[in-house]
């Protein structure tokens, strides 16, 4: 488990803040890059310590076979997006083509709203367990 | 997993219900670096591993 998960709640928070403050200097592809690439990161340590959570928790004989299921399905899911859309930010970063930005751009969007779901099913179960 | 990090995961994972998953990973754009690299971009790829990793094989 990587010990930098509390700068970037941190960094999460900051961000919200400073919504609509990207840094002018960079050109609109570089601001699209390190925009997605942000996203991503942070969807990325969500999806990591979650699902480790909910290991420990399938481990100890504390999640039902419905519960594993439903994790299992929405889990995909967001798994699926997020590489589609790291998949597709690798090729906009090479490419800088439209068509590869709105790849990316729908993939972190399908991500986000499966990241949500994963979350809004697994966090009691995770607070639960604790 | 210490108690420090599934209180950091129920942190992190509270933050992003409330404030809305489309809002904090589609709206972030301010930068902790001024540039992504190929390389950070290749990590990116690297990360998330399928959910049988953590959940087994599905039978």
């Amino acid at each position: 488990m990587k010990k930098r998960s509390i700068p970037i709640a941190l960094a999460a928070i900051a961000l919200l803040i400073q919504l609509g403050c990207g840094p002018a200097h960079l050109s609109k592809s570089e601001r699209s890059i390190l925009t997605t690439g942000n996203a991503l990161e942070i969807a990325a340590d969500t999806y990591e310590r979650t699902m480790a959570s909910i290991k420990e928790l399938k481990d100890a004989d504390r999640l039902s076979k419905d519960q594993v299921v439903k994790i299992r399905k929405i889990s995909k899911a967001y798994w699926a997006a997020y590489h589609a859309a790291a998949d597709g930010l690798a090729a906009y970063t090479r490419t800088l083509s439209a068509a590869d930005y709105e790849r990316t751009e729908k993939a972190i969007n399908e991500a986000s709203e499966f990241a949500g779901q994963l979350l809004e099913y697994a966090l009691p179960l995770i607070e639960k367990g604790l | 997993m210490t108690e420090e990090e599934r209180k950091l995961t129920i942190a992190l994972a509270r933050l992003v219900l409330e404030q809305g998953a489309p809002l904090v990973f589609g709206a972030i754009k301010a930068s902790r670096r001024e540039t992504l690299t190929m390389e950070e971009v290749e990590d990116l790829r690297q990360r998330c591993p399928h959910p049988d990793e953590y959940l087994g094989p599905e039978n």
